[in-house]
Parts: structure tokens; sequence; C-alpha cells
């Protein structure tokens, strides 16, 4: 679950109980991948609004997928047409300057989750586990 | 809406809420767990002729004298409530279209939600024994669901303010949301919806609904609030508890139903020694609400999310730096609010 607010993205792991942030050419990246780029076409997003190379930036939006993924935020590979989006703004004096993008984890309330974790049960009630959880 | 309810078999009590035109008329209790008082719930309310909107039945075995209902599961190794637990415990949930169930084994508490009827039952073996977050706040995933269907937020902050408009305090434990809201107790110009949890409705103007007449601090941070220091309930506890009191009892004119919600306040202390307010980003003020509120509550409620950004996106937002001086918090609250 995620929600971007003043353009940083704030995203829930309800499984681990992790929050991320994401602030400005992550937040791009980001909002590329729920528009359906792809690897590629993030990166050309990013160039079109970033001062810097195009290596530069493929390079940093394949480190951030890659931690993405690794978070389990995305699947790898996520990502399709992006023929309906719409470029990122820019500014008007042209490119803005680039930052790595960076993904912020907080951990304060793993523990919510992972030390207190709530099991679903059926209509069996307890102790017996939903379906869905059953083999957890 | 005033009249207690019963429940049955019960030595306990029952609280309630009621939903007047203009939201939640108020709900504010919380179990007294002194020696004298042993288990009594403590209320406030104000008078109203509206009828119940929720009734919960509350009884314990200890002092009903009466068995281990059937219903509530049997305890099993994974009882034990580690002596530093804050958090809600390992917890079992059902829901269907009209119940949600929660038992938590850890305080061993079983909470039941009945849609039809806006009825609910919390059975614990002994109210003495519940751990001092659960009895000042008590009923808090029954309120939560109840609210939910309703339209309110239950949300993991405090507030206080004046009748024309307060401010949410949010942040993780340990960030000075109760030291600000309980600071502000012997301030005439503020009144306290609660130091930790409280409800918010949303709509035209965004309202928080007092839910909890109590305020819990460490023991340490009496020193420098020394106008609670007669006030706490539980002397003879807080080696083994945050220091608990009742507001109506020691504060009656800060009491307060609830008011309009002006602003959000992210408490942060330091070492500074007056209280300083700083603008601050709204982001900032999601990452510090929405969380907590969100994974403390059984199940998690991922619908919050959006819900609370809407209302961040819509308020102003602000550090509080909490300095030495706690006299000092109220005129930086009203500062925001002028």
């Amino acid at each position: 679950m995620h929600e971007t607010i003043e353009g940083e993205v704030i995203v829930i792991d309800l499984e681990t109980g992790s929050y991320y942030s994401l602030r400005d050419a992550s937040a791009d990246i980001w909002q590329g991948i729920e528009s359906g780029a792809d690897e590629r076409q993030i990166a050309d997003l990013l160039h079109r609004r970033y001062d810097a190379s195009p290596e530069t930036i493929g390079a940093a939006v394949g480190k951030l997928l890659d931690e993405l993924a690794g978070e389990g935020l995305v699947e790898p590979g996520d990502g399709g047409s992006a023929a309906d989006r719409a470029a990122p703004p820019q500014e008007a004096n042209g490119r803005v300057p680039f930052s790595a993008p960076m993904l912020e984890k907080h951990t304060d309330m793993q523990d919510l989750i992972l030390l207190d974790p709530v099991h679903k049960v059926g209509p069996r009630g307890w102790p017996h586990a939903a379906e869905s959880e059953a083999g957890d | 809406m005033t009249e207690r309810t019963s429940a049955s078999p019960s030595a306990v009590t029952a609280g309630r809420a009621a939903l007047a035109e203009n939201g939640l008329a108020g709900l504010q209790s919380s179990f007294d767990q002194s020696a004298e008082a042993n288990g009594e719930l403590v209320e406030y309310l104000p008078q109203s002729e509206a009828a119940p909107a929720l009734t919960l039945h509350a009884w314990d075995a200890a002092s009903a004298s009466t068995p281990r209902p059937e219903f509530a599961p049997r305890l099993g190794s994974e009882a034990a409530l580690p002596p530093d637990a804050s958090g809600p415990g390992l917890s079992y949930h059902y829901d269907d279209a009209n119940f949600q169930a929660l038992h938590q084994p850890g305080p061993d508490v079983l909470s039941v939600l009945a849609a039809p009827g806006d009825v609910g039952w919390f059975w614990t073996p002994d109210m003495r024994r519940l751990p001092h977050w659960d009895y000042a706040a008590p009923f808090r995933h029954l309120l939560s669901w109840w609210l939910s269907a309703r339209g309110y937020q239950h949300v993991h902050g405090g507030a206080v303010g004046t009748p024309s408009g307060g401010v949410l305090l949010v942040g993780r434990g340990g960030s000075g949301k109760s030291t600000t809201a309980l600071s502000t107790l012997s301030d005439r110009r503020l009144r306290y919806a609660g130091d930790d949890y409280v409800a918010l409705s949303s709509g035209e103007e965004p309202y928080v609904h007092s839910l909890y007449c109590s305020g819990k601090v460490h023991p340490s941070d009496l020193g420098r609030l020394p106008h609670l220091r007669a006030a706490v309930a539980n002397a003879d506890r807080v080696e083994d508890e945050k220091a608990v009191l009742y507001v109506p009892r020691a504060f009656p004119q800060a009491v307060t139903t609830g008011f309009p919600l002006r602003a959000i306040v992210m408490p942060r202390v330091t070492e500074t020694r007056v209280a300083r307010i700083v603008g601050a980003t709204q982001s900032a003020a999601l990452a510090a609400l929405a969380p907590s509120t969100i994974l403390q509550r059984r199940p998690p409620q991922p619908e919050a999310l959006s819900k609370l950004a809407r209302l961040v996106k819509g308020l102003p937002a602000y550090v509080l730096e909490v300095g030495s001086e706690s006299a000092s918090i109220p005129d930086a609250i009203l500062e925001i609010l002028a």
C-alpha cells in the first residue's frame, strides 16, 4: 500500500511492518513503475528531467529497482507499456540536478507485525487457521 | 446519552458511545486499576438524550465469579506476555459480514463486535491484571472496528486544543506525545482529548473526538510535569508500569468531547529549554501518523492510508521541539492555533 504526498511516496508493507519513503528521483521511479513503464522507459523519463548522463541514470534506476524487488515491494520485471504516461514535469530552465535515488526504510514498527503476528482464523474458530493461512 | 449499561454476568459496567447529529457525542472511559477502585470504569460523558449507538458489555471471570466462557480459547504456550510488551501482542482474528472477533493470548482478552445491533463484548479473566495500556485505554479494537464502519478513523495520536480548534499530536512511542498532551492539563486555555488514541472524522471540517479520559506518562517524566504528581492513580504500581491518571477527577476543566482539527504536530524531545514550533512537511506528518495507526490495529487497516493522506493534505504540519520547560508547551500550541 502506498500514497504520494507532496511528491514523496510513502509505502507500508503490511507483511513485515516496514515502511518506506521515496523522494525526488526515487519517487519518479516509483510513479514510473505504477504507470506501467519498464526499466528503460523509466530511465528515459528521468533523463528528460534530471541533469545526468544516461549511463548514470540507467545504473541508478536499475539499482533502485533491485532494491525495491529485494524488499518485495515490486516484482522483478515489473513494468509494461508507458505509452499512456505523461512525461514528468520538467523545470522551466531545463533539467534539474540529479541525486542518486534512495529507498529510505523504517523498521521501528516491525515489532507490531513480526513479534505480534495476526493469525486469521476460519469459521471453525480458534485455533484453526483460515484456509488462506493454513500451512504458513 | 449518559446511562450506564450493565453486562450480565458482570461486576464491571460497560462503556458506550453515542452518535450525535454532528458526530460522536463522546465515549470517554478507562478502567481504574488503583487498589481502592478495583477495576471500576471511569467515565465522563456530556448530558444527552440520545440513545446509545454502541453498547459494550465488559466482564471478567474474577469479579463476576463466573467460569471462562466456552468461546474463549484456552491458553497455549504462547500466552506469556513479555514484561516489556507494548504492542497488541500475538492475536487471532475472525470476521464475517456480521461479526468480528479477536483473541489476544498475551493479556488474554477476547473482543467480539456484532454489527447487527451495534453491540460488543469484552472479556478477560481478571480486569485487575490487564496491562496498563489496556486498562487506561480499553476496547481499542472494538472501537476501531465500530468507528471504521461509520466513517470515523481511530488513530494513534493525542489531541489538545480549544473549543474552536486543536492539534493532533503524532509520532512513535517516546516522541513526546504524552508529555505534550499532559503538559496542557494545568493550562486553563486548553482542553485535553487524549494522549495516545483519538477518533477523527473528515468531511468539510476534520474533527477530533475524544475516546479516553486517561493519560499515561513515564514516571521519570513526572519531574518536569509536577502538576500531575498528585493526580497519579496507580502510585503503588509505577515501578512496573507507567503512571496513569484520570483527567475528569484531577483536571475537570480540561475535559472535552472534541474540537475541530486545525493542524498536525509532531513533538520532538530536544535539548532546548523553551518549546518551539518549526514548520514540517505533510509527508513527515503522514509518516508519523499512518504506519503506527495502521499496524497497531488488528487486523491492520490498509484502507486507512488514503484516508489519512487526504486528511493530512488539508492541514498544516509542524514539529514541536519540546524542551526542558514543559510549562512553555501550551503557549507554543496556542501559537499554532492563533
